[in-house]
C-alpha cells in the first residue's frame, strides 16, 4: 500500500512540474508590456519599474524560471499586487470556506446524483427514467451562474426562505452557515448531479444485467438487498472515479458562484484578482487549486483500490 | 412412478414480446430424489425453462401454464412467497461460474448471506455452516477460502462455491444449468460425482441441464429432450439409449461424444435449429429429419405416450407404429 | 444506383454516398439526435435569419422605453437603456455560436494534427501526452479564465482560451482511435505493401477516427458555448458593444428583481443551445460509435 502511494506521488511529479510551468507562463500571454497592462495607462515610469521588479520581469527568463521554482519549493507563490500580502497566505486563509462549500456541494451532488440515477435505472424506459434523463441533461446544459441568479430570485427575493448572499462561518453559527451556503452549494450540485445521474444510471443498468445479480435473486434475497447491496457495491466504483471530475468542475464553478453570493472564498478571491489584473494571484490560485486536485485524485485512486478487491487482493 | 412429483410443470409457455416463443407447451415432472436431465441444442429453451421455475425470467417474458412445486403453483403465488421458496426449497447453479459470484464480496459473505436470509442464526454459526458446506463440496482449507474473493478462485472452485450456496439451506430441488460446460473435463467429472453424492446423501431432487448425452448416461434417471422450444421426447434413461423414439434423439445419440472428449457440444446433426421467431409449419424437426415424410409437414405432432414411461412427439415413433397395427 | 451493378468495383463516391445514406437513416431513427437537431437547428436558423426577424439595432438606446416587459411591440422586452432584447439576444446568438464554432474548428484541425502525431508517429507521443495531462489537470473553465485574463478581453481571447482547454481532450480521443486503427489488418497490409505514411494516415487511419471525432466535436461545441458564457459573464470575452449571451446575463443581473426577463431569456437561449448540442452528441455517439455506449 505504501509503495502504491509513493509510486502515485512520483508519477504526479512530472505533471506538477508542467502544471506549474503553464501557470508560470500565463503572464507571458499578456500582449505587449505586462507592466503597462498591469499598471494601467496612468502609471509613471517609476511605478512601471516597481511592477517589473516585483514580478521579476527585469530578470532574464531562465533566472525568472529558476526563482519561480525555488520560491515554489519554499511554498512562496509571490505577493498579491492589490492585497499586498503573500498569495499563499491569502489562499490558505480563504480555503476553508471554499472547501466547506465544496464538501457540502459534493454531498448534495452524490445524494441527488445517486438517487436519481438509481431511480432511473430501476424504472428503465418508464416516465421516471425519461424525467431523470432530462434532469441529467439539463444539469450539464444550464449555465450555473445563471441558475444561481434564478435561484436567488426564486428562493430569496420571492419566497424569502434564504438570504440573497453573504457568509456566516460554521464555527460562529452552524445554522447561519447552512442558510448562507445552501443556495450556492445547491446551484453547484444541481449541475454536477446531472453528470453523476448519467453514470449511475448506465452503470446500474449494466450491473443489473450481470449474472451475480441473478445469483443474488436465486438465493431468495429481497429485492432491496439485491439492489442496495449487491448492485450498489458495484456501482460505487465508477462513481468514486467520478468524484475527481465532479470536484474539478465544482471548483471552476466556485469563481462565479462565490462572487455572485458574496462568499469570501478562493473563488471570489480569484474573481476579484481577475478584475484587478492581479496576475500573481491568478497564477497562484490556478496552481494552488490544480495541485490540490491532483493530490485529491491520488486519494481517490487509493479509495478506489480499497473498494475493489480485484485490485486490493492479488490472486493466489 | 410411485411418489407424488416434487415439481410438476404443465403446458409451460414462455414468450418474449409476442414474437419469440422460447418454450412451448412444456410438461414434465421431477420426482423426489430423482435426477431429471434436460438435453437439447443451444437455444432450445433449456435455461428459460429453468429460470421460469425459479421465477427469475427477465421482466419482458410472458409465462403461461402452471408450475406446481410441492403442490403449490409457483406462477400463481405472490412474489414474496416465491422469493422465500427460492434458495430455501429450490436452489440453482448457473451456466457461468466465472461471472455468477459478486466480485466485491468474499466467498464467506456470499454463502452466509444465503443462509441468513432463510434461517435465524448468529453470524458466527452461519460462518461455521458455510465452512462445512465448502468442505462438503470438496474445497480444501475451507476456513481460509471463506476470506477469499471470487477472483482468487479457479472456475471449478467457483462452481463449487455456487453449489455450496445452492445447497446452503438444503433445498428439496436443485436446478443445475450446464454446471460443467465452462470447465475442463477432469473438473467436470468431479462435479458430476459431487452431484451424485448429494443425491445419495440428502435425497435432493436434481434438474440437470446439459448438452452432453455422455453426462446424461452417467447420472440421469430420466431425460427430457428439447428441440426448438418444444419437448420432443421424455423417457427413462435406459429406454432412451436403447430405444430412442424421436429421430432428433437418435441424432443426439449418434453425436454423443465420450465424456472425456474435448468437444462436448452436439454438432453432428446436419442443418441448424429454426429461428424461434420464424418457425416452419408442421413438425419443427422436419427440415432436418432423415426420416421425414409428407405427413410430417401437416401438423406439429403432440407429445404422446409411445411406450411405458416414454413419450415422444413424432408420428413415426417406433413405439407408436408397433402398438397400432 | 443501376450503374453500380454493372461496375465491377463500385466507385469511392457511390460507396461513400451509400454509407452516408445508411448513417442518416439510423440517425433519423434516433430520438436523442432528432430532438437535439430540432433544438440546435432552430437556434441556428433563428441566428441566420436575424436580419429578416428584426432590423432594430441591438445597441439603439431608447430611454423612454426602458424596462418594457415582453409584449407585442417588444417581443422579449427592453433593458435598462431601452434596448430591444429580441435584437440583442439574436445578435448575441451570432457571437456565441461563432465563438463556439471557431473553437470547434480549431479543435478539429489541431486535435487531429496533434492526435495523429502522437498516435501514429509515436515519437512525440510521450511529450505531447504529458503536456495534455498537465493541461487537463487544470479545472477546464478555471484555465480558460486564467488564459483569458492574461490575453485581455476580446472574442479572439475567448476562442484561444477555450481552444487551449479543449484541444488536449480532442487530441486524446483522436490518438486513442488512431492507435486502434493502426493495428488493423488492412492498415498493416498497406504498410507492408510499402505505402507512404501520409497516404496510410489519410486514406486508412483517419476515416476510422471520424466517428469518435464527430461525437467529441459536438460535445466540445456544447462546452464551448457554456464556457464562453462564463467568460463573457466575467467580462473576459467580447466587449459589451457586441453582447454575447453571458454579457446579457451579467447586465440583466442588476435588475433581476424588477426585470427578471433580462436575465432569464438569455439563460434559456444558452440552455436550449447546449441541451440541443448535448442531445445531438448523445445521438451521434449511440449511432456512430456504439463502443462508447454502455447500455443498449
Ligand atoms: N431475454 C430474452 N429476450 C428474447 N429472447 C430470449 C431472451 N432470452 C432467451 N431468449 C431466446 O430464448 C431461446 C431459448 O434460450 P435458452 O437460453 O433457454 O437456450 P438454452 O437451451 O439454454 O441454450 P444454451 O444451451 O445455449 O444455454 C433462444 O432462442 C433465445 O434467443
Ligand atoms: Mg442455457
Amino acid at each position: 500500500m505504501i509503495s502504491f502511494v509513493v509510486s502515485r506521488l512520483l508519477q504526479a511529479i512530472p505533471i506538477l512540474i508542467l502544471v506549474s510551468l503553464i501557470a508560470f507562463g500565463i503572464i507571458y500571454l499578456i500582449p505587449g508590456d505586462a507592466a503597462v497592462v498591469i499598471g494601467g495607462p496612468s502609471a509613471t515610469p517609476e511605478e512601471l519599474e516597481q511592477i517589473r521588479r516585483n514580478l521579476g520581469l527585469d530578470q532574464p527568463l531562465h533566472v525568472q524560471i529558476a526563482t519561480f521554482y525555488i520560491n515554489l519549493f519554499k511554498g512562496d507563490l509571490g505577493r498579491s499586487l492589490t492585497l499586498g500580502i503573500p498569495v499563499m497566505d491569502a489562499l490558505i486563509a480563504r480555503s476553508p470556506i471554499t472547501i466547506g462549500i465544496a464538501i457540502y456541494s459534493l454531498v448534495l451532488t452524490i445524494v441527488i446524483g445517486l438517487s436519481t440515477g438509481m431511480l432511473a435505472a430501476l424504472n428503465h424506459n418508464r416516465w421516471i427514467d425519461q424525467a431523470a434523463t432530462l434532469f441529467a441533461l439539463l444539469g450539464v446544459s444550464l449555465p450555473n451562474f445563471w441558475l444561481s441568479l434564478v435561484m436567488i430570485v426564486l428562493f430569496s427575493v420571492m419566497l424569502g426562505w434564504l438570504p440573497t448572499g453573504g457568509y456566516i462561518p460554521f464555527t460562529q453559527d452552524p445554522i447561519g452557515w447552512l442558510r448562507t451556503t445552501t443556495l450556492p452549494a445547491a446551484a453547484l450540485a444541481l449541475l454536477q448531479a446531472g453528470l453523476l445521474t448519467r453514470i449511475t444510471r448506465s452503470t446500474l443498468l449494466e450491473v443489473l444485467n450481470q449474472d451475480y445479480i441473478r445469483t443474488a435473486r436465486a438465493k431468495g434475497l429481497p429485492e432491496w438487498i439485491v439492489v442496495g447491496r449487491h448492485a450498489l457495491a458495484n456501482v460505487m466504483m465508477p462513481v468514486v472515479t467520478m468524484v475527481g471530475l465532479v470536484l474539478s468542475v465544482l471548483l471552476s464553478g466556485s469563481i462565479v458562484i462565490e462572487s455572485i453570493f458574496g462568499i469570501p472564498g478562493i473563488g471570489s478571491l480569484l474573481g476579484s484578482a481577475i478584475s484587478n489584473r492581479d496576475y500573481p494571484m491568478i497564477q497562484g490560485g490556478l496552481l494552488f487549486v490544480t495541485t490540490a486536485l491532483l493530490l485529491l485524485n491520488i486519494v481517490i485512486d487509493l479509495l478506489y483500490t480499497a473498494l475493489d478487491p480485484r485490485i486490493r487482493v492479488k490472486g493466489r | 412412478m410411485t411418489a407424488a412429483p416434487l415439481l410438476s410443470v404443465r403446458d409451460l409457455t414462455v414468450s418474449f414480446g409476442g414474437r419469440v416463443t422460447a418454450v412451448r407447451d412444456a410438461s414434465f415432472d421431477v420426482r423426489p430424489g430423482e435426477l431429471l436431465g434436460v438435453v437439447g441444442e443451444s437455444g432450445s429453451g433449456k435455461s428459460i425453462t429453468a429460470l421460469a421455475v425459479m421465477g427469475l425470467l427477465p421482466p419482458t417474458a410472458t409465462v403461461t401454464g402452471s408450475i406446481l412445486f410441492d403442490e403449490q403453483d409457483l406462477l400463481a403465488m405472490p412474489r414474496s412467497r416465491l422469493r422465500k421458496l427460492r434458495g430455501r426449497e429450490i436452489g440453482m447453479i448457473f451456466q457461468e461460474p466465472m461471472t455468477s459470484l459478486n466480485p466485491v464480496f468474499t466467498i464467506g459473505d456470499q454463502i452466509t448471506e444465503a443462509i441468513l436470509v432463510h434461517e435465524r442464526m448468529s453470524r458466527k454459526a452461519a460462518w461455521d455452516r458455510a465452512s462445512e458446506l465448502l468442505e462438503k463440496v470438496g474445497i480444501p482449507a475451507p476456513r481460509r477460502r471463506l476470506q477469499d474473493y471470487p477472483h482468487q478462485l479457479s472456475g471449478g472452485m467457483r462452481q463449487r462455491v455456487m453449489i455450496a450456496i445452492a445447497l446452503s439451506s438444503s433445498p428439496k430441488l436443485l436446478i443445475a444449468d450446464e454446471p460443467t460446460t465452462a470447465l475442463d473435463v477432469t473438473i467436470q467429472a468431479q462435479l458430476l460425482d459431487l452431484l451424485n453424492q448429494l443425491r445419495e446423501d440428502f435425497g435432493t431432487a436434481i434438474l440437470l441441464i446439459t448438452h452432453n448425452m455422455g453426462v446424461m448416461a452417467e447420472v440421469a434417471d430420466r431425460v427430457v429432450v428439447m428441440y426448438a422450444s418444444r419437448i420432443v421426447e421424455q423417457s427413462g434413461i435406459f429406454d432412451l439409449f436403447d430405444r430412442p423414439q424421436h429421430p432428433y434423439t437418435e441424432g443426439l445419440l449418434g453425436s454423443t461424444p465420450e465424456l472425456d472428449a474435448d468437444t462436448p457440444r452436439l454438432r453432428t446433426i446436419a442443418g441448424t435449429m429454426p429461428n424461434p421467431s420464424e418457425l416452419p409449419p408442421g413438425c419443427l424437426f422436419a427440415p432436418r429429419c432423415p426420416k421425414v415424410v409428407d405427413a410430417c409437414l401437416a401438423a406439429q405432432p403432440a407429445l404422446v405416450p409411445v411406450a411405458p414411461d416414454q413419450r415422444a412427439a413424432c408420428i413415426l415413433a417406433p413405439g407408436l407404429i408397433e402398438s397400432t397395427p | 444506383m443501376s450503374d453500380l451493378t454493372h461496375a465491377a468495383q463500385p466507385s469511392r463516391l457511390s460507396l461513400a454516398l451509400a454509407s452516408m445514406r445508411h448513417w442518416l437513416r439510423r440517425l433519423a431513427a434516433n430520438r436523442s439526435f432528432l430532438l437535439g437537431a430540432i433544438l440546435f437547428g432552430s437556434i441556428c436558423v433563428l441566428t441566420l435569419l436575424t436580419p429578416l426577424i428584426t432590423s432594430v439595432d441591438p445597441n439603439a438606446l431608447s430611454v423612454r422605453n426602458r424596462f418594457k416587459p415582453p409584449s407585442d411591440q417588444y417581443l422579449l422586452g427592453t433593458d435598462n437603456l431601452g434596448r430591444d432584447m429580441l435584437s440583442r439576444v439574436l445578435n448575441g446568438a451570432r457571437l456565441s455560436l461563432s465563438i463556439g464554432f471557431a473553437v470547434v474548428a480549431l479543435n478539429a484541425v489541431f486535435g487531429v494534427f496533434l492526435g495523429a502525431i502522437a498516435g501514429y508517429y509515436r515519437r512525440l507521443d510521450d511529450l505531447l501526452m504529458r503536456l495534455a495531462d498537465a493541461l487537463m489537470a487544470f479545472p477546464a473553465v478555471l484555465l480558460a479564465i486564467g488564459i483569458a485574463a492574461a490575453l485581455g478581453p476580446s472574442a479572439a481571447t475567448a476562442i484561444i482560451a477555450l481552444a487551449v482547454v479543449y484541444i488536449p481532450r480532442t487530441a486524446r480521443v483522436v490518438r486513442a482511435s488512431i492507435m486502434v486503427a493502426r493495428e488493423l489488418d488492412y492498415v498493416q497490409a498497406a504498410r507492408a505493401a510499402g505505402a507512404r505514411d501520409g497516404r496510410i494516415l489519410w486514406h486508412h487511419i483517419l476515416p476510422n477516427c471520424l466517428a469518435p471525432l464527430i461525437v467529441q466535436l459536438s460535445f466540445v461545441f456544447a462546452y464551448a458555448v457554456l464556457s464562453e458564457a462564463v467568460l463573457s459573464f466575467l467580462g473576459l470575452s467580447a466587449p459589451p458593444t457586441q453582447p454575447s449571451w453571458g454579457v446579457l446575463i451579467a447586465e440583466g443581473r442588476t435588475y433581476m428583481r424588477e426585470a427578471a426577463w433580462l436575465t432569464v431569456i438569455p439563460g434559456i437561449a444558452i440552455a436550449v443551445t447546449v441541451l440541443g448540442l448535448n442531445l445531438l452528441g448523445d445521438g451521434l455517439r449511440d449511432v456512430l460509435d456504439p463502443r462508447m455506449k454502455v447500455e443498449q
